[in-house]
């Protein structure tokens, strides 16, 4: 049976996948040649024979190859979740390190580095309060009583918020409280920090003080009564 | 829920089946191609990519994880009986050709879920069953003129969806 002609067009279906009588594959192959819209359908078609030629006939049953709505949902392998867990760690571990190395200054954005004790002001780079947050200066406390070789180290880190003081002590007292101060160089004191003697006489701590580094002329180690055990002085 | 987890969930359910289907017939071992299929879904969340379509995107990833694994085994000969080693596929003149074949295979599958049932059920009798247009109208209870129109549909369906999986002609 032929086709009526406005209906040629949509033989190009059957045309490709199969399936036309001889009659209309005769009557199509003849429109083809002289339907210009027809041809380019039929070469962006072309390739579809081929295609379908690699699927495996038994496979074409769309309920084995689509997963039905009914599917019961897999769970994500343990393997799997645990695999990203250790990559999240990793993850975390390193953005805090690089944070950690920001908020200590050892990675410095966008600040020209300058030692704070120079107590200069001149800062490259967008505009900020007076200092920037730069390298730490390291003194060593002096122990103010010979007989109490107290040994400690400090670190003043300038920060954009004033300075953090990084202490390392040993020899310290067995017991009681001690304190840390800091005297400006205005001459004002202010204590930053206290803690209790430990067993081992060490200790290590972070204080924070909104005094600029270049306004700080001493540290000094103190009991809490007010005894001085050690003294760190500032260049400059 | 942290949302790595969700997202690695959602890409797990969506296509992990097609995925582990590939994989199978790529290496031919149960275990092996679990591995693949996780090892691909954690590298998408790594990358977390937004391509048009994921699932092509999942297939490209899983092809070049078995193509690397192809190369290395034809690198060492002499273990071929090694366990460790995928099975070297059977046109193993051109390994990077019968990958292909295997994806083109699945995707080709997959485009076929992707036609309306009509569209599909037209295809299946047409191509596949090899029916004339008057047996498949007969099969499918329509009229011989609604199985040629929607053969017509049905291919310029399957070539647009194709077209959006990145198939090639």
């Amino acid at each position: 049976m032929i086709t009526e002609p406005q209906g040629l067009h949509e033989l190009l279906g059957a045309f490709v996948l199969g399936g036309l009588d001889p009659e209309e594959h005769h009557a199509f192959t003849l429109h083809l040649r002289s339907c210009i819209d027809c041809q380019r359908e039929a070469a962006q078609l072309s390739g579809l024979p081929a295609l379908l030629s690699l699927v495996p006939t038994d496979l074409t049953d769309p309920a084995s190859t689509a997963t039905s709505d009914a599917q019961v949902i897999p769970p994500t392998p343990i393997s799997l979740t645990d695999r990203i867990r250790r990559e999240q760690r990793r993850r975390r571990v390193w953005i805090g390190a690089l944070i950690a190395a920001v908020a200590a200054g050892f990675l410095v954005l966008g600040f020209t580095i300058r030692p704070a004790v120079t107590g200069t002001s001149a800062v490259a780079g967008p505009t900020l309060p007076t200092q920037p947050a730069g390298q730490g200066i390291n003194v060593t406390a002096v122990p103010d009583d010979p007989a109490a070789p107290v040994q400690a180290a400090l670190q003043l880190v300038p920060k954009q918020w004033g300075t953090q003081l990084d202490l390392q002590a040993s020899y310290l007292p067995a017991g009681g409280m001690m304190t840390l101060w800091i005297i400006g160089t205005d001459g004002t004191s202010q204590q930053v920090a206290s803690w209790n003697a430990t067993g081992t006489g060490r200790c290590a701590l972070s204080a924070a003080s909104a005094v600029r580094t270049n306004a700080i002329a001493s540290v000094e180690l103190r009991t809490d009564a007010g005894k001085r055990l050690a003294t760190a002085r500032l260049t400059g | 829920m942290p949302l790595g987890d969700e997202m690695v969930t959602a890409i797990y359910v969506e296509h992990a089946d097609m995925l582990r289907r590939f994989a199978l017939r790529a290496m031919h071992d149960a275990g092996r191609a679990e591995d693949l299929v996780q090892e691909v879904v954690f590298r998408a969340w790594r990358r977390s990519p937004e391509p048009d379509d994921m699932r092509s995107y999942l297939l490209a990833s899983a092809r070049n994880l078995v193509i690397d694994q192809y190369r290395a085994a034809a690198r060492r000969p002499q273990e071929s009986h090694d366990a460790a080693i995928p099975e070297v596929p059977a046109n193993a003149g051109d390994p990077e050709a019968e990958v292909n074949r295997l994806l083109d295979q699945i995707l080709v599958e997959e485009a076929l879920t992707r036609l309306q049932p009509d569209h599909r059920n037209v295809v299946q009798a047409l191509y596949f069953a090899g029916l004339s247009v008057q047996q498949a109208a007969d099969s499918l209870g329509v009229p011989a003129g609604t199985v040629k129109s929607r053969a017509y549909y049905a291919v310029r369906s399957l070539r647009t969806i194709l077209d959006e999986m990145g198939v090639q002609q």
